[in-house]
């Protein structure tokens, strides 16, 4: 839409009314009465979340691919089946993962860091995005 | 101030710095306060609108996401704020239509540049408090901001052919008042 040229060259001549004097400094003593919020940092950055991430797919994909029915890594087994027969007898089994032996101070330690992320997400989120 | 220092200041709010905030006031508070002023009328009224207008952005600017102009935000939460205070006064907005289609002169007014930039202004503001206090905001951003009809829209809600109609309207209702200005000041002279 064309701005009428006599309306804009009044309108600018005219410029804006002006806020008094001490408009700045009244704004900023309320703005001292607003609590203030502190800034959503995640516990976890976006680098160490692509991390977990890629993780957690690694697992799943050696779990559907390279294990036996068994639940056996097929690293230990003599015959490797190939790629084809894999694709076509998919299954997930986590039970090579009791091959790694782990003590239970770092087991509870990951399942601590597991309930980390999850308050993390959740409550911490919620609390400081409005 | 430039896009980069708003953006900047924005930032060093967000990250809880509330004195970076004094620059983005500094930078809005004409605008701002200029359209509390065209929509509530009363300059006591218009500052105490401007400065909660500036105290919500301050609330909500963790919200903010660069998706529009900072200006475009901040201009939306003042018009909210300022129709929020109408109605709790129960004043009729947008009623006003006093301009009987066909019967104002259209174009440009003769005589303008015969008086003083003082006496344009003043004219102006006649006009301008003559309007509906919508449309008296909508001329403003629309004229001085130089807003497009689309963020003009943003701001205020109100879709592109109605703020067509509006700008429309305000143009031949402020030529009218200016019009009968000037007739009587040449009157009054002679």
């Amino acid at each position: 839409m064309k701005r009428d040229p006599q309306i804009s060259k009044l309108m600018r001549e005219s410029g804006l009314e002006s806020a008094p004097d001490d408009f700045t400094s009244h704004v900023m003593d309320k703005l001292q009465a607003v609590p203030s919020k502190k800034p959503y940092k995640p516990l976890i950055g976006r680098g160490g979340r692509i991390l977990i991430i890629l993780t957690i797919a690694a697992l799943v994909v050696v779990a559907m691919l390279f294990t036996d029915p068994a639940g056996k890594l097929f690293g230990n087994s003599i015959s490797i089946p190939r790629m084809e027969s894999r694709w076509t007898q998919l299954h997930f089994n986590l039970d090579f993962l009791k091959q790694i032996h782990i003590s239970t101070g770092l087991a509870a330690s990951l399942v601590a860091m597991f309930l980390l992320v999850l308050s993390d997400v959740g409550l911490n989120r919620r609390r400081f995005i409005q | 101030m430039e896009i980069q220092e708003i953006t900047y200041r924005i930032e060093r709010v967000k990250g809880g710095d509330k004195e970076a905030f004094g620059g983005l006031v500094d930078a809005y508070k004409d605008m701002v306060y200029t359209l509390c002023l065209r929509m509530l009328t009363s300059v006591a009224d218009a500052e105490e609108a401007a400065q909660e207008v500036f105290v919500k952005a301050f609330r909500f600017l963790g919200s903010f996401q660069g998706k529009s102009r900072f200006s475009t935000w901040l201009y939306r939460i003042a018009y909210n704020h300022c129709i929020s205070v109408i109605r709790k006064k129960v004043k009729v907005i947008d009623l006003v239509d006093e301009v009987p289609e066909g019967k104002v002169e259209e174009g440009e007014v003769d005589g303008l540049e015969n008086i003083t930039a003082q006496e344009r202004s003043r004219y102006l503001k006649m006009a301008l408090e003559s309007l509906a206090e919508t449309d008296a905001v909508v001329v403003t951003l629309f004229y001085y901001e130089e807003l497009s009809l689309e963020e003009i829209s943003t701001v205020t809600g109100l879709s592109s052919s109605n703020i067509r109609i509006k700008l429309h309207r305000s143009r031949k209702k402020m030529y009218q008042v200016i019009r009968e200005n000037l007739k009587s000041e040449v009157s009054s002279i002679l």
